[in-house]
């Protein structure tokens, strides 16, 4: 019952391959050319909520001058028009593709524009998209006309408390808005007893952390206009920092009403030629004018402007083309999450319909989807570290994929090996969790786990980083491979006692006595019990029985087979890891172990691994149910060293 | 065994059984059954009964000699266990696997509780470090380490098919004992350098210290405070602490001080010194006098603000305000007399020479020259900034100065320097002179004969006076010079107009501030060391012969005597003061470190998030007078004489802007036999998982063959002829 790839896809022919790859540029394609639905869940927001409480402080509310980044001309429209446009032909009009490839520093970072976008939509309202809108073109509106988004409900509050704490200052009903919605308007949050409030909460350090997450939702929503930093550093000074367009001729604000005439006058900074200057800024004040004043053509041919004018500013510094068309795309694919959740979870469906014997052949597909899902895991690690320019294995996203990414590797290998669909079902389990929880995480806490691309640490430039996380985190996704044999193993286990070998075939007989469907399994494991013989055939009941018990057994034993090899792997490369960490930390701190909760709840799973190796010895008898169960218990303790010890203890692994 | 499973085309399943870790367990003692051994392979039966021994590789021979030794002390230990009485229990005892397994269970539970709650350490109010070095852990890991020994010795034989859980047991016990050594004799640190700064000691992560200085001679003591609680309050009034200091201490830094009774008294942990007012004494002068004062304009009022006569920062309010207010307490004459003075325009100086009896108030403007008329001194004003000031006691206060160069044209010469004349704290001005073309600092002033003080007009100020006869005057010098003056008493208003605007000033309360500990809530403490020591208090209780007890409140700062908060001042009778710092202890380096650079590297166009920092440092041995340049930066450490230097922190000084390295210091005693230990582990278990189960096959294989052979040539010469 061997598998052999190529024999296997030679059978399959040319037909099921191109159903495949079809499958996955369909995905692929269908993910990307969803712009509103590409940045993930969408938010509706009611674009004519009042607000129930009078304005806020006019210095720190929405809408202060410093907001909008566009100097006024002599024909800007007033704040009442502005919020009073009706936009729906500029929104059909407006080409943002242009503009979503250029490149912007935000955060000491170099990213697309459309990567700003997504990260700062999320950071103002825990969703990338906002009334299926494209990402940038919402944060455009909101830097070009801050006004029209004041009373509108889109900042989002995380923590369920604090909604109901806001809640008791406005009526019923827009209470239950926000409890239900959990998104409030930033005039709201600019009032005065509101911002009493949240600083009251704040000063519970239970709950500072979400009064910090509001702040920044607000401040992100602020500073949006501000953050534009677009223009690549002169020739002159390569390493200097980008800047916004409207600082490329310091003195264009004196002009302010007659911007066109006065150009001719105006002298850029420094580096930068005159021509450069005045071509950039006019195209974005063309975009900023088009945008404020709703006249679509204009703004459109901002953009066509900026889009030509801005790689040529430093052309050896600006990122390539391609980097940036892959940038936005890996963006719209929700990182290559989606598409790896469906290939595990296919693989996975069928590696378990394999492994419990209900349709051996159905090994052959999972093995293939199972396949597709690590190349493509790989292809998007790949495009990541391309991406970032460094092993994509710094924050809790990056190490969640990496993970399981090395686990599915060394799966696959496994499965090859041993061919009992066993490693193919508890690796393809692990890609999916993985999968499932880096996709679905950051919209169910409205957080980021580390899905945006960024710098290293200084602290963690080394190295020292890769040797160390990429151990651990092999051993992790060995763990969690563990943890799903152990649970196959207790599950069927409890299946076999709840139905004996002897009742089972008794039903087989009474229904082939009475004419029944011939029924191909009855229960996990029922596939052996059927055998060559068929129903009944030459052999007593009590023979059946038997054979059926000796099957159920080996199938046992083959789970805890399976389960055991990966346990000591999972031991090695856990301890091997751990040791990794202290030699690291003694040649940078000066002390190899420092009882930080991370090191601390490391070494407990890895002693739950060495008294499971031991137990094995001591209880023979019971050796494969100690493993199941221990299996569970060490998956438990390394989720709470992996996620659990972040939110609930402070220590010297924040970044992991 | 692990062959047991011959059928199985797994070759790491049976490896895991694993390995036979301790399969044997169980069963009889290892060196009598000779469990291990290659002669227990099944196949070889035939073999035995046709009287020849089964092939052995060499290692496999070096392997069976060198496990008779352990083997010997094995069966010396049997015979310890077979007999009755406490030893032979003993033995007995601790040849359980099952034991080993409750005690990794204890251990685990002793780490997750001690690593997951913090609220235990904090009962316990001990540090993690202290946690996991207490008793109980090291009980634990003697009892595992006895048991380990036992089991090994007595159950699990030497041999090339056991080399790999023998290496891993072995690894254990070394990794513990290497434990052991390392974190019995750690000490651990943190040191602050500035830029071209020398420092010659480092203090302890873990041990705090008071210390005391006698500003007068400069000399210090250091008391350590190894006993100081770490999260549990100690107060006087329900759980005093009682910590005498020393009198040979005291007297050490000055004869007198012997009579005064110096104690810790109380700690207070999540706590930080605020101020708190209390009401003026009758009989003598308050220790901090303070008043509280109200603004009120276009029926806007500030609410009550205290003003602190005798801490420079907190008597003076001038940020965030169209005009200035200070509160000057018990003034001198003269300082009453230059505020008081009119004059007409935005800046201006009153020179004094009282050796030439002048006394004259100039308007000055930059780089116009004041020849000042019957002194020998001519003026060049130079520009008006504002400074931070960093003297000690002066933290957070800030000034407006003008920098005056100042030519003197007496004594047949020309002498040249540059005052700095402070406008809020004129006993702060300073001199500068060029050196060998450096620019050096004068702190007490190079020319006594020249006052000068710097009066600020650009803006409205405000002083209230208190007088030394209790009553209260507001000063006003409106932007432009010119001053009023009008009484003021405590309850009432008094009207000022400020730009045209009108403006009330009321006198709400005057009090003798004391500074107490005020501690954080609880909701936002964590029982962590860092964040409890970083803010913690110490109450002092000073007892003089002539004086009742006073108490004295001390708040923790990092750096001992070279802190940031000003030290607190405590009068020892005699006029005298002795200057009190709660810190951590000082322990020497064993080098002289000097920052000689010291850089922030971002990432390209970057300036928010730093990618290394990097300290040059030069090293001096003391005593060889030998010298070695060492850049640390993060992830690359140096070594000073068994010590591990290694880049903690970076950052300038609020005030001076002037950079500065923190650099961690350790020792590492006792590493290298933890790293053996480790490496043990990992290589034996490594072993035991993948390379004991290629070799049994290679030997399953060869003792099959032997085997046929053997039956073969048994068929043979059996055969009838």
């Amino acid at each position: 019952m061997g598998f052999n790839l190529r024999r296997s896809v030679a059978r399959a022919g040319h037909v099921r391959i191109q159903f495949l790859a079809s499958l996955v540029i369909l995905l692929t394609v269908i993910t990307a050319a969803l712009p509103g639905v590409a940045g993930g869940a969408v938010i509706k927001v009611d674009e004519a909520a009042v607000p129930k409480l009078p304005m806020g402080h006019p210095v720190i509310g929405p809408g202060s001058p410093q907001v909008n980044p566009i100097p006024s001309k002599s024909r800007m429209r007033e704040t009442s028009d502005i919020v009073n446009q009706n936009r729906t032909i500029f929104k059909k009009g407006i080409h943002l593709s242009a503009l979503e490839m250029l490149t912007i520093q935000n955060n000491d970072e170099l990213k697309t524009l459309d990567t700003w976008a997504r990260e700062s939509i999320h950071a103002i309202c825990g969703y990338s998209s906002i009334n299926g809108e494209k990402p940038l073109y919402t944060a455009l509106d909101m830097a070009f006309r801050p006004q029209a988004w004041d009373n509108r409900n889109f900042i989002y509050i995380m923590a369920v408390p604090i909604r109901e704490r806001l809640g008791k200052l406005v009526s019923p009903r827009e209470a239950k808005r926000i409890l239900e919605q959990g998104t409030v308007s930033p005039v709201f949050l600019a009032n005065p007893e509101v911002r009493k409030l949240l600083i009251q909460i704040g000063s519970q350090s239970v709950l500072s952390s979400s009064v910090q997450q509001i702040s920044i939702a607000m401040q992100t929503f602020q500073t949006l206009g501000q953050q534009l930093a677009i223009v690549p550093p002169a020739k002159s000074d390569p390493h200097g920092r980008w800047v916004e367009p409207i600082r490329l001729l310091p003195n264009l604000g004196k002009m302010i009403g007659t911007i066109a005439p006065n150009l001719k006058a105006a002298k850029p900074l420094t580096g930068y030629s005159t021509a450069t200057a005045k071509a950039v800024t006019l195209a974005y004040v063309d975009l900023g004018y088009g945008w404020t004043s709703n006249n679509v053509s204009e703004a459109n041919a901002g953009i066509h402007q900026l889009a030509v004018a801005l790689p040529a500013v430093n052309p050896t510094i600006y990122p390539e083309y391609a980097k940036r068309f892959v940038e936005v795309w890996y963006n719209r694919v929700f990182n290559g999450t989606l598409i790896g959740v469906f290939f595990y979870f296919i693989s996975l469906t069928l590696f378990l319909i394999a492994a419990t014997g209900a349709y051996p052949a159905a090994r052959k597909p999972a093995i293939i989807f199972f396949t597709l899902a690590v190349l493509l895991h790989a292809t998007f690690m790949g495009i990541r570290w391309w991406l970032a320019g460094r092993i994509p294995i710094q924050n809790e996203f990056e190490s969640v994929l990496g993970s399981a990414f090395i686990g599915c590797v060394v799966g696959l290998i496994l499965e090859y090996w041993k061919r009992n669909s066993l490693f193919g079902l508890a690796f393809s389990f692990v890609g999916f969790l993985a999968m499932t929880a880096c996709f679905v995480v950051p919209f169910v806490l409205g957080k980021s786990i580390g899905a945006n691309i960024s710098h290293v640490d200084g602290v963690l430039n080394t190295y020292w980083l890769y040797i160390h996380v990429n151990v651990v985190i092999s051993s992790y996704a060995l763990i969690g491979a563990s943890f799903c044999l152990g649970l196959v193993y207790l599950f069927t286990k409890l299946h076999y006692s709840n139905t004996p070998a002897s009742l089972v075939i008794q039903n087989r007989f009474k229904f082939a006595t009475v004419g029944g469907p011939a029924l191909a399994m009855a229960g996990g494991g029922g596939g052996y019990a059927s055998g060559p013989t068929g129903y009944g055939g030459s052999k007593t009941p009590e023979q059946l029985a038997a054979e059926l018990t000796e099957q159920r057994l080996g199938f046992l034993t083959r789970l805890d087979q399976a389960n055991i090899i990966v346990l000591q792997m999972a031991f090695w490369f856990l301890g091997t890891g751990i040791i990794f960490g202290a030699v690291w930390a003694d040649y940078s701190w000066g002390r190899p172990w420092g009882w930080d909760p991370k090191e601390t709840f490391a070494l407990v799973t890895w002693l739950v691994y060495l008294i499971i190796v031991h137990l094995r010895f001591v209880s023979p008898k019971y050796r494969s149910d100690w493993t199941a169960w221990l299996s569970i218990v060490g998956f438990l303790v390394m989720m709470f060293n992996w996620i659990g010890v972040n939110f609930f203890l402070v220590g010297l692994h924040s970044y992991a | 065994m692990t062959v047991t499973n011959p059928d199985s085309n797994c070759a790491i399943p049976e490896s895991s059984d694993a390995e036979n870790l301790n399969s044997d367990a169980n069963l009889a003692p290892s060196h009598t059954a000779n469990i291990g051994s290659t002669s227990k392979v099944p196949t070889g039966s035939s073999a035995k009964l046709a009287g020849s021994a089964p092939p052995q590789w060499a290692i496999e021979r070096f392997f069976n000699r060198l496990g008779q030794y352990p083997a010997a002390i094995g069966s010396a230990l049997d015979r310890l266990a077979a007999r009755r009485g406490p030893i032979g229990r003993i033995v007995w005892f601790f040849s359980s696997v099952q034991l080993g397994l409750v005690w990794l269970f204890l251990t685990a539970t002793y780490i997750a509780i001690g690593s997951g709650m913090p609220w235990v350490r904090s009962a316990f109010d001990v540090t993690s470090m202290e946690f996991f070095d207490a008793f109980p852990m090291v009980i634990l890991m003697l009892l595992l380490i006895t048991t380990l020994t036992v089991v090994t010795l007595r159950r699990i034989r030497l041999s090339l098919y056991k080399l790999g859980v023998w290496t891993v047991h072995t690894g254990i016990i070394t990794l513990v004992i290497g434990c052991f050594f390392y974190f019995g004799m750690k000490h651990e640190g943190m040191v602050r350098i500035f830029l071209n700064q020398k420092v010659n000691h480092y203090y302890d992560s873990s041990v705090r210290a008071l210390y005391i200085v006698n500003p007068q001679n400069k000399r210090h003591v250091m008391v350590g405070l190894p006993q100081l609680p770490i999260f549990k309050k100690r107060s006087p009034g329900d759980t005093p602490l009682n910590i005498p200091i020393p009198a040979k201490d005291l007297s050490r830094l000055n004869p007198a001080w012997v009579h005064a009774h110096v104690a810790i008294v109380g700690y207070y942990p999540y706590s930080e010194i605020a101020p708190t007012p209390f009401s003026r004494p009758v009989n003598h002068a308050p220790h901090n006098p303070a008043i509280a004062v109200n603004l009120s304009a276009g029926g806007v009022s500030s609410g009550a603000q205290w003003l602190l006569g005798k801490l420079p920062a907190g008597r003076v309010m001038d940020r965030g305000s169209p005009f200035g207010i200070e509160y000057l307490y018990h003034p001198s004459a003269r300082r009453q007399r230059d505020i008081t003075t009119s004059f007409h325009g935005t800046n201006a100086i009153i020179v004094n020479v009282p050796k030439d009896h002048v006394r004259r108030v100039y308007i000055i403007k930059p780089n116009t020259p004041i020849v000042v008329k019957g002194t020998p001194y001519t003026l060049l004003p130079i520009a008006k900034i504002t400074m931070p000031l960093r003297s000690p006691g002066y933290l957070g206060a800030t000034s407006q100065c003008y920098m005056i160069n100042v030519t003197r044209t007496d004594a047949g010469g020309l002498f040249k320097f540059q005052r700095v004349a402070l406008f809020r704290y004129p006993t702060r001005t300073v001199d500068f002179i060029l050196k060998h073309g450096k620019r050096e600092l004068i702190p007490n002033k190079i020319d006594h004969q020249l006052h000068i003080r710097y009066l600020d007009a650009a803006r409205d100020q405000f002083w209230v006076v208190e007088h030394k006869n209790g009553t209260f005057t507001l000063v006003h010098r409106a932007a432009g010079g010119k001053v009023s003056v009008q009484p003021m008493k405590l309850g009432s208003n008094a009207p000022a107009v400020v730009q045209g605007m009108p403006v009330q000033f009321s006198l709400q309360s005057d009090a003798d501030m004391r500074f107490r500990p005020e501690l954080i809530p609880p909701a936002d403490r964590r029982p962590k060391v860092e964040n409890t020591m970083g803010k913690c208090v110490l109450e002092l209780q000073l007892t003089r012969p002539d004086r009742r007890p006073e108490s004295i409140y001390l708040q923790y700062q990092q750096f001992g005597l070279s802190g940031d908060l000003p030290p607190a001042k405590v009068r020892m009778g005699n006029g005298q003061t002795a200057d009190f710092i709660f810190s951590q202890l000082e322990r020497p380096l064993p080098v002289t470190l000097k920052l000689m650079a010291c850089k922030e590297l971002f990432y390209s166009g970057g300036e928010n998030f730093p990618r290394d920092f990097i300290s040059k440092v030069r090293m001096t041995n003391d005593k060889t007078g030998q010298n070695r340049i060492a850049v640390i930066h993060l992830n690359h450490p140096a070594q000073a004489d068994g010590l591990h230097l290694f880049q903690a922190r970076f950052g300038h000084d609020p005030a001076t802007g002037s950079p500065f390295t923190v650099l961690g210091v350790g020792n590492t005693h006792g590493f290298y036999a933890m790293l053996v230990g480790v490496i043990m582990v990992i290589l034996g278990i490594g072993y035991a998982f993948y390379i004991k189960p290629i070799l049994l096959n290679i030997k399953k294989k060869q003792l099959a063959a032997y085997a046929a052979r053997l039956q073969k040539s048994s068929t043979h010469t059996n055969a009838p002829v």
